[in-house]
């Protein structure tokens, strides 16, 4: 299914020759994201970060770079873990030009890395570490309401795969609010 | 303009190459970090007085996530089903370092490796000191947390840890207040262990004749099984059937269980005061350091467990009886406290002849004709005998 997908994207990526003669635009949004993730208690749990996301769009398509992050504490005085999240991805959105739902739908490919700060807390002493970066991919396809120009407001569906988090793929929603200029 | 588009669409397919290779790798599979070998982690461990952050090498794990190896296997929340313990494996978080160290993500993460940690290095020690479990095999430790227990009033327990010998399991009750948690805390986790190698030395060979439902006393663990559905063990009516002399040995060897556990955790991890550090409610008198060096006699222990006659409230006597017992032991190998070598090779040498006099006791215990007690100061003396370079000095009531 999933190959399915990504073999539809790479198809439509090549066919559209993005034929019109086309100034670059900027892209900037900002917006909530969630991502589900298992703690070690098995139990899935949806978790809320924010992306930032800057890029230039041509046509129909737009190429960008985006981060996002989030932060948790658990424990007690005497021994605590606070977790950061962050993501850094590069992505590339293609917006068809039919109307549906008062909207443009568009497919979203994206790739990266993750890496998590860990500052733990053992009785009063605090040591921080870093991981390794861990490569992640997505794909993901959304609708953005049309006819608001330049405000870009999208919800979009993801599909994140990732080398250490678990579920892999986990599935994921993304608000943006933002400008193309 | 059309030339840069052209370029950008290959940089597009490299990408999409790229990601569909992922993708493809991810659906076969999460990718597991196993590691046969040793790993190194960073858990909290004691030393000079306090808990820090320290790298430990663990030589048993063969999956990171399911914390899998030989030294330990966990149970999250788990249920009794003829009399096994049945629940979830937990999965841990971590990240790992440029260097390679394995780093929990969250608090909970974080004390499920810590306590695999001691199982593991507890296990070891066991090794080095002789002491065999009877299962070469090594057979991972059942352990099971966030237990919901019963206390004695009935009500859900918590801030309590429990070995339970009939399951030979561990059990961790949810750790609700601010200090160490019991699951990271060295010296309580030895403790525990410790009930584990009474129970194997000690209850198990005598069966029958051990004098009374359980070793250890950590709540009541009938009401815990009975909890659990664990009917058969659930025999707390045959107490009060119990003999004056059964009552007097039951405190005793409750009591000995107790001191015996509390100075193995000492042994393993240094802290004098474990209990307190995870439970400062608990009497100062649990504190291996402080207090005179007296034992109640047998007179004494036999006036004051009939006097309480029931199995609740006898357990403050077996308790003062453990920390008597703990404190002159302490006492003893503190006499080596100027020399550090000295004292490593003596509290291994004490470990290891703790083990064999309590195999004498055993012994001992199952020989005594039916009118005969144990006295309070059997096990100190042959203890003693044992080891002749540690002296065990006393003040013992007439
Ligand atoms: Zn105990």
């Amino acid at each position: 299914m999933i190959k399915f997908f990504v073999l539809i994207l790479s198809f439509v990526c090549s066919v559209s020759q993005a034929q019109q003669e086309n100034t670059p635009q900027v892209f900037a949004t900002v917006g909530p994201e969630f991502r589900s993730e298992r703690n070690a208690e098995q139990n899935v749990a949806p978790k809320q970060m924010t992306s930032l996301s800057l890029g230039v769009g041509y046509s129909h398509w737009i190429y960008f770079l985006e981060t996002g992050s989030f932060e948790e504490t658990s424990g007690n005085s005497s021994l605590l873990v606070k977790r950061k999240f962050e993501n850094y991805l590069g992505g590339v959105i293609f917006e068809s030009e039919t109307i549906f739902l008062k909207s443009k739908p568009f497919l979203a490919g994206l790739f990266g890395f993750s890496r998590e700060l860990i500052d733990t807390t053992v009785t009063g002493q605090t040591t921080n570490d870093v991981s390794r970066p861990y490569w992640v991919g997505g794909a993901g396809t959304g609708l953005r309401l049309a006819n608001i120009n330049p405000i870009w407001v999208s919800i979009e569906v993801r599909l994140v795969f990732s080398e250490h988090q678990d579920p892999s793929p986990s599935v994921g929603g993304l608000l943006r609010l933002g400008l193309l200029l | 303009m059309k030339r840069e588009i052209h370029r950008l669409q290959v940089i597009m397919i490299v990408f999409l190459g790229v990601l569909s290779g992922m993708v493809l790798s991810a659906c076969q599979g999460r990718i597991r970090d196993q590691h046969p070998g040793a790993v190194q982690v960073r858990i909290p461990m004691y030393s000079n007085n306090a808990y820090k952050l320290q790298t430990i090498e663990l030589i048993s794990i063969d999956d990171m996530r399911t914390l899998g190896g030989w030294a330990a296997r966990f149970f999250l929340s788990p249920t009794l089903s003829r009399g096994k313990l049945v629940g979830m494996q937990p999965q841990i978080n971590t990240i790992r370092t440029e260097s390679g160290e394995y780093i929990a993500t969250d608090s909970f993460s974080l004390q499920l490796l810590t306590l695999y940690a001691h199982m593991e290095k507890l296990t070891l020690l066991d090794d080095e000191l002789g002491i065999s479990r009877g299962d070469e095999s090594r057979e991972p430790r059942t352990v099971a947390i966030k237990v919901n227990m019963m206390s004695e009033s009935g009500q859900p327990d918590s801030d309590n840890a429990r070995y339970n010998g009939k399951l030979d399991a561990f059990l961790f009750a949810p750790y609700l207040r601010e200090d160490l948690p019991l699951t990271v805390n060295a010296g309580v986790i030895a403790h525990e262990h410790f009930h584990s190698i009474f129970y194997k030395t000690v209850i198990q060979p005598l069966g029958d004749k051990y004098p009374g439902p359980d070793g250890n006393l950590h709540g009541n663990d009938q009401k815990l099984l009975k909890h659990f559905g664990f009917e058969e063990a659930a025999s707390s009516e045959n107490v009060g059937l119990l003999s004056e002399r059964d009552i007097y040995h039951a405190v005793l060897l409750r009591g000995l269980n107790e001191g015996l556990a509390d100075i193995w955790g000492w042994l393993y991890s240094d802290d004098t005061a474990f209990v307190r550090r995870s439970l400062p409610q608990v009497e100062e008198s649990r504190t291996l350091s402080s207090g005179e060096l007296k034992l109640k006699s047998t007179k004494e222990l036999r006036a004051q467990a009939q006097a309480y006659h029931s199995w609740g409230n006898s357990n403050a006597v077996s308790y003062e009886l453990g920390s008597q017992y703990g404190r002159i032991l302490f006492a003893s190998l503190n006499q080596f406290a100027g020399d550090p070598v000295k004292m490593k090779e003596m509290k291994k040498k004490m470990g290891q002849k703790i083990n064999s006099a309590l195999q004498k006791m055993t012994i001992h215990f199952q020989s005594l004709p039916g009118d005969e007690m144990m006295t309070t100061e059997f096990f100190l003396q042959q203890l003693q005998v044992e080891i002749p370079e540690v002296k065990i000095e006393y003040k013992a009531a007439k």
